[in-house]
């Protein structure tokens, strides 16, 4: 496997409410090889957003804190770095593009003010000119059509797909060595959905980037990822390379979210394989597999008391191995 | 006979603005669309966003008047009847909203909720109606016991739970559902499906069912209608339209899904470009424009009705998409 860019370790982010603390991301580790593009895929409330706020350090305050781990990025560990060192590396080193472009865009800018802006803050030797010129071959690059006209331009002038383009053209101006897109593509129609995850793979490749695809959709991490982690109610469950996933999931809570999508060859108006229940409230989460409330496989109490080990099971996939399937991975 | 049939609606709305406030476009939200529904089917509604397939719900359930056209339900045309008239009509004629959260009235427990419907009919005595709301909980998969509970209590799959519940309270015929499950997890999203269909074959319910998500409607629909800038421009049976899609949209369309299969990984024919707006839309074959095909020109001068091309596949026979 190439040199990872970013490796995080064991991190822990939790939030101050009325009600207490809670704990949305729960020791999570992983590492984004360079160059690759790594998913994270789960359902609403499974931490992968907050994943995503706390590599940029853009948690809400003042009730989002990293309550532990570490986050490496070029030998630098970013939960420890002062906040102005922090914004020197977010929209230089990392940039992040968000899941609804209209609220990320400051609608009474033009468009070429807020590109602009994204390169003069990280230069501020750069003549505006110069600025001005690279937002324009940027616009060109994420093919915007008529991108002059559209320096002068607001947000709300565009469609959802254009402004999505934008937000990727403001993301990748300083040439990012990793570029988190959260839910890029879920306010958009499939066609333009289409076209911006190819927009971001052809992105890749001219720039040589990492990227992190946070999404709920199997499918679109099937299409773009070369790896996958599979998060639930706070914990990476599974992890390994797309293939692998697709293939041979391992952990009950992976293989119900591929069986339970409908499929274009699956029996029309059949009932659909389901995962009963819903996902346990963050204040009230079981100490140990965090997915046994809802896991079909019998189990034991010791499952829901202690906190399961992690197994690996070569070509780097992984899983939280629960004892109730456990077994059958060292028999195979 | 049919349950439901639409002959050539359109909704058109005017655009204002200016000084006076006066109309300077017409925006062709729905233009000129037919179809009709059997008692017990399901007819399926896809397309992009801003393509009206909202606006044909809206309007079939008459939230919205027609501009033109009828809407026969029943025998009855809903596009000319009054309130009055049509608050009998909507017994058997109910809509599930997209959004759960928004579509619950929050200050209102899920029984006061479930009972409205019985209230606006002048149904049952208070003791009656309280009994049936907590039958209709149990009927969608729900404690009994969640009537004295507020909106806020219950997760997203549980409060379209409701919202499904709300529906069926007067025992309708058809249900629109617009984007039912576009709102919802995964794992849940599999949930309310299964109880639509568990429901539309116990109660013989007709389904008209909107979504975005292609997938989800051919698992749902008997007959698929594929519609682009107001206008259907294709309609057939489920297994036929995805297998043999005739129509360059409907192609288009189906192979923008992004499948949940690597082995699967393709280089796809995208479509450039956005949905054009439906305020002042081109004339003849919209996707033709879209495409700038060179066969466009000639739609423009033809009759862009739906033919049927083998039985029950219906297309927009334009030069330049088919």
């Amino acid at each position: 496997m190439s040199e990872p860019i970013l490796q995080v370790e064991n991190l822990v982010t939790g939030f101050d409410t009325d009600a207490g603390r809670v704990v949305a991301v729960d020791g999570v580790s992983f590492t984004v090889p360079k160059g690759k593009t790594l998913g994270i895929v789960g359902e609403s409330g499974c931490g992968k957003s907050v994943t995503a706020f706390s590599i940029t350090r853009l948690l809400p305050q003042p009730h989002g804190k990293i309550l532990g781990g570490s986050i490496r990025f070029e030998n630098r560990d970013l939960v420890t770095l002062s906040p102005e060192d922090m914004r020197k590396v977010r929209g230089n080193d990392i940039s992040m593009i968000f899941q609804e472009p209209m609220t990320a865009l400051n609608p009474v800018q033009t468009i070429g003010k807020q590109l602009c802006e994204a390169v003069l803050l990280h230069e501020p030797g750069i003549e505006p000119r110069e600025a001005l010129s690279r937002s324009l071959d940027m616009l060109n690059k994420v093919r915007i059509p008529a991108a002059e006209q559209r320096l002068n331009e607001y947000p709300h002038q565009l469609s959802g797909g254009m402004r999505q383009r934008v937000m990727i053209a403001m993301a990748l101006i300083n040439t990012p060595k990793l570029l988190i897109a959260d839910e890029p593509t879920t306010a958009l129609d499939v066609t333009v959905q289409a076209q911006i995850l190819e927009l971001i793979r052809d992105m890749q490749q001219d720039l040589g980037m990492s990227v992190i695809l946070i999404t709920h959709d199997l499918g679109v991490i099937a299409e773009v990822c070369d790896e996958v982690i599979v998060m639930y109610a706070g914990r990476i469950v599974e992890r390994g390379p797309v293939s692998e996933i697709f293939a041979k999931p391992l952990h009950p809570y992976t293989q119900g979210l591929i069986q339970c999508l409908p499929k274009l060859d699956h029996p029309p108006k059949t009932p659909l394989p389901v995962i009963p229940g819903m996902v346990p409230s963050l204040a009230d989460m079981p100490k140990g597999c965090r997915f046994a409330p809802r896991c079909p496989n019998k189990h034991s109490d010791d499952v829901l008391s202690q906190r399961q080990p992690w197994k690996e099971c070569g070509s780097g996939h992984g899983v939280e191995a629960c004892a109730c399937f456990a077994q059958q991975l060292s028999a195979s | 006979m049919s349950l439901l049939s639409v002959q050539n609606l359109k909704m058109h709305f005017p655009v204002r603005g200016g000084v006076f406030y006066t109309t300077k476009a017409t925006c062709k939200a729905v233009d000129g669309v037919s179809f009709e529904l059997q008692p017990g089917e399901t007819l399926g509604l896809v397309g992009e966003s801003g393509c009206g397939k909202s606006t044909v719900a809206k309007s079939v359930v008459r939230l919205l008047k027609p501009t033109a056209g009828s809407i026969q339900f029943n025998g009855h045309d809903i596009s000319t009847k009054s309130q009055g008239q049509l608050r009998e009509l909507r017994r058997e004629l109910q809509m599930v909203f997209q959004d759960p959260a928004e579509s619950l009235n929050p200050r209102h427990t899920i029984g006061q909720i479930l009972e409205e419907p019985f209230i606006i009919q002048k149904m049952g005595a208070r003791a009656e109606r309280s009994e049936w709301a907590a039958e209709l909980l149990k009927r969608v998969g729900l404690p009994a016991d969640g009537v004295h509970k507020y909106p806020f209590e219950f997760s997203g799959g549980q409060r379209q739970r409701i919202g499904i519940a709300r529906a069926l309270a007067l025992k309708p015929k058809l249900i629109v559902c617009d984007e039912p499950v576009s709102a919802l997890d995964v794992s849940v999203q599999a949930q309310v499906l299964n109880l639509l269909l568990e429901l539309q074959r116990d109660f013989g319910l007709a389904y008209l069912f909107i979504a975005h998500d292609l997938s989800v409607v051919q698992h749902m629909s008997d007959r698929v209608a594929v519609m682009y800038l107001g206008k259907i421009v294709e309609m057939a049976p489920a297994a036929e339209l995805y297998k043999n899609p005739r129509h360059a949209y409907t192609k288009a369309l189906l192979d923008a899904i992004p499948i949940a299969d690597p082995t699967k990984r393709r280089e796809r024919q995208l479509l450039r470009g956005d949905v054009p707006s439906p305020i002042n839309p081109p004339a003849g074959c919209a996707f033709g424009h879209r495409m700038k095909h060179p066969k466009w020109e000639e739609s423009t001068k033809m009759d862009l009705r739906l033919k049927e091309v083998s039985p029950g596949h219906w297309v927009q026979a334009c030069p330049c998409c088919t």
